[in-house]
């Protein structure tokens, strides 16, 4: 008879975990450059698409005097986020090339590598690039490198090492639990079952303050509980898989151990009280898929051979009826239900590369997305079918945008032309020369009045007029013969004449400032006038070439953006039926497991008719 | 006959077997074994990095077009801690003409208290004086409704204009501070 054992099992629970690590370090507190922060703020957002652009263009754009050294080093960061691991490696790998690299910057590209590596499933890469993390570092990147490092060395099956790299490590507080997580599965792995529990313990008896947290300790705890039970303790086993939260995401499968080590202590009453919770809840998980064996099998334990038979037969037809909705899930999703539903949910643009999707549907293609998502490749394969889909979107309104830069060129265009045969003729005018010319005998009237002292000059309409006038009369009485009403005359003109001096000299000073004020006014009206003539004349001789190189501009972009659009289209396409394969293979083997179940419970269905017909007598003294 | 060995082994296999997998705090890397779906990735590398190079060109283009620099204006704005005023909304009059009205959502304002600067406002203005207000929206301290303006001059010359939009935390006052800046 085959003895169970969980060795096998250990070895799958026991993988390390690690946080979802954000693409770079932490930015500075403020940026120095606002169009670094414009690139900073997408990336907040979790928006690597529009992030990547902002600083290709501000690189482009020479907007980045400040952070020069750091924007390589984020555009690698941001290229591996979104998926981009040929680039960002490519990047990285110039950054420790480059000799003015300093420390910090190597250090980070070393652990970025290891990540494209381990991303790739290149584990021996991976642990050489993340050797190289040495020397002073900041607290985040140390314990980033750390963690990475550990779970490398855990996969190579190196737990010693891990073991000696964590217990080495003070890692900064929010890290903590992650790190004494893995250390307790190191320990674990490596056959120090106390030393791994206790460390496990501690994460699983903490108070978890964010979700994260809290599934990590629910996590914790389900290790902890299923190892105990491979080291037949079922009183720690069960204790340890009661601190799972009900209602959590590992709440079926917790409820399924306890009832294990109900089982394991041969109390088959207490093993139903969790087992038949789990049979009331969503039959696509497996764990409630097995509680429909599990809880007929404790019956047969109990001699209740009778319900056992119920139960059993139910669960035959439970499973039966799985089996039918996986195959109606299977065909739904080969006639293209799983991608019409993923084309009509709104998978918003740059989530994030490592975001999981959940799809809030009741479609038969979607029955099974949490079983789905549990596959690596399928996720991935998910990621790059909502990516191609933003892409298709981002170009098709590039599409209608640049068909209205287009209209807008031309109608700028054909403007242009209408007001060519004005703007040259206001061109060719010698008006302003004109006006310029008057201008600058004005300035030189006025430096001679400043010059000469000639408040005549300053005089007003009236004044000049008057002034000539009395000139007149003075030259005048000059040519009359001198006698006395002749004299009174001269005296009177001479009179009138000193008034009007000592207006003139009055009014000299806030005149001459007046005139200097109107002067320069003019000049400057003048000025902006030769300016907007001479930006006309580039206007004009500039325009036509501009237009022509905006015609070529549009058109070559509007080529590439159908060439894209085509490429795009096809590769969705591509994408959409390695989706649907994944999907139904994955289908397939749920199949596969229900058959088996269907076949194991039948077969106990059979052996509990034996059983029953040899021990008629004992279940009805239990009933 | 042991419970062990009563008990139909297949059923633990499949539980445990998916027991990690499902939930696992972040995706656990698998190697691509299949060629397909490698070379499938390539092509998807391949075909975002075009896409992404394209945009970059269409922007800069759609900047040259719409917003030539002798009259182009840019109005960013950000948020320096942010302890005492939590955004809403911010609108924007140049010259008494509303030009922008923007309703933040709690991801964008997260991406402001990070260090993120919003590009607000790009648009074209002649040569000379114009002013600039901002009226800022939002909650201060003590949760109560907050409505603050600042205004600003810019003299508007050949080449293209960064304006800043700032709200800073004042700590002697205990209250907001906003305030204008032009960048060179």
């Amino acid at each position: 008879m085959p003895v169970f054992s969980y060795s096998w099992l250990l070895l799958l629970c026991l993988i390390g975990i690690t946080r979802t690590l954000s693409a770079a370090e932490p930015p500075p507190s403020s940026v120095k450059d606002l169009q670094y922060g414009e690139v900073l703020y997408h990336y907040f957002q979790q928006d690597y698409f529009n992030s990547i652009v902002r600083l290709q263009i501000a690189r482009q754009q020479q907007q980045l005097p400040n952070h020069a050294a750091e924007a390589e080093l984020l555009l690698g960061g941001l290229d591996l986020s979104y998926g981009l691991r040929n680039e960002a490696n490519r990047i990285f790998q110039r950054l420790l090339s480059d000799e003015n690299s300093d420390v910090s910057t190597r250090n980070r590209a070393w652990f970025y590598l290891a990540k494209i590596s381990w991303q790739r499933g290149d584990i021996d890469a991976a642990l050489q690039a993340i050797e190289h993390v040495q020397g002073n570092m900041t607290a985040s990147t140390r314990t980033a490198a750390v963690n990475l490092h550990s779970l490398l060395l855990l996969q190579q099956g190196d737990n010693k090492a891990a073991i000696r790299l964590l217990q080495d490590t003070r890692s900064g507080t929010s890290w903590t639990p992650f790190l004494n997580y893995n250390l307790g599965i190191a320990l674990i792995r490596d056959q120090q079952q106390q030393q791994g529990a206790k460390q496990l313990d501690r994460v699983g008896d903490s108070h978890g303050h964010n979700e994260e947290l809290r599934l990590l300790r629910d996590k914790a705890n389900l290790a902890l509980g299923y190892s105990y039970l491979q080291n037949n303790n079922a009183e720690m086993a069960r204790k340890t898989l009661e601190r799972v939260r009900l209602e959590g995401p590992l709440s079926n499968r917790a409820l399924l151990g306890t009832g294990w080590a109900d089982t394991e202590s041969e109390d088959y009453a207490a093993a139903l009280v969790p087992w038949l919770e789990l049979s009331s809840r969503d039959s696509t998980d497996p764990a409630v898929q097995e509680s429909l064996l599990a809880i007929p099998y404790a019956m047969t334990k109990m001699n209740l051979h009778g319900r056992a038979v119920q139960h059993y037969n139910e669960g035959i037809r439970q499973l039966i009826e799985e089996r039918q909705k996986l195959d109606q899930s299977i065909s739904a999703i080969r006639q293209g239900g799983l991608l019409d539903l993923l084309q009509q949910h709104d998978l918003g643009a740059g989530n994030g590369w490592m975001q999981q999707l959940h799809l809030d549907s009741e479609a038969p293609a979607l029955r099974y997305q949490l079983a789905l998502m549990s596959s690596h490749d399928f996720q991935e394969a998910v990621k790059n079918y909502r990516d191609l889909l933003v892409l298709q979107e981002n170009l098709s309104a590039w599409k209608s945008d640049i068909a209205a830069y287009d209209d807008m060129l031309a109608s700028r265009q054909a403007r242009f032309e209408k007001y060519r045969p004005a703007a040259q003729e206001a061109l060719q005018d010698t008006h302003l020369q004109q006006l310029q010319q008057r201008h600058a005998a004005l300035a030189e009237h006025l430096a001679h009045i400043e010059i000469s002292g000639d408040a005549t000059g300053l005089a007003n309409p009236e004044e000049s007029r008057q002034w000539q006038q009395l000139t007149t009369i003075g030259e005048r009485l000059a040519q009359l013969p001198n006698n006395r009403d002749i004299a009174v005359l001269h005296d009177k003109q001479q009179w009138l004449r000193g008034i009007l001096i000592w207006q003139f000299q009055d009014n000299y000073k806030p005149r001459l400032w007046q005139a200097r004020k109107q002067l320069a006014e003019l000049d400057r009206l003048l000025a902006g006038s030769q300016e907007g003539i001479d930006n006309l004349q580039e206007a004009d001789l500039a325009a036509p070439s501009g237009f022509g190189i905006f015609n070529q501009r549009i058109a070559t972009n509007r080529a590439h953006i159908e060439k894209l659009s085509t490429q795009t289209g096809e590769t969705l396409l591509k994408q959409g039926k390695q989706l649907e394969y994944l999907a139904t293979k994955e289908l397939e083997q749920q199949q596969q497991r229900v058959d088996a179940y269907i076949i194991q419970a039948r077969f106990a269905l059979a052996q509990t008719y034996d059983n029953a017909l040899q021990q008629p007598a004992v279940e009805g003294n239990a009933q | 006959m042991s419970l062990k060995c009563q008990f139909p082994v297949p059923f633990r296999f499949w539980i445990v077997l998916l027991m990690f997998c499902n939930t696992t705090i972040s995706a656990e890397p698998v190697a691509q074994t299949d060629s397909t779906t490698a070379s499938l990735d390539e092509e998807i590398q391949s075909l975002k990095q075009d896409v992404l190079a394209l945009n970059r060109e269409l922007f800069i283009l759609e900047e040259e077009l719409l917003f030539p620099s002798n009259t182009q204006v840019a109005v960013f704005l950000s948020l320096d801690i942010g302890e005492f005023f939590s955004l809403d909304s911010v609108q924007l009059k140049i010259d008494d003409k509303v030009v922008s009205n923007y309703l933040y959502t709690q991801r964008e304002v997260h991406a402001l208290h990070q260090g993120g600067v919003q590009r607000l406002y790009m648009g074209n203005l002649k040569a000379g004086e114009h002013e600039l207000v901002a009226i800022f929206t939002g909650q201060g301290p003590n949760g109560r409704e907050y409505r603050r303006g600042a205004s600003h001059v810019i003299t508007k010359t050949l080449g293209a204009r960064y304006v800043e939009l700032k709200i800073v935390d004042n700590d002697s006052s205990e209250q907001p501070d906003f305030s204008i800046r032009e960048w060179e």
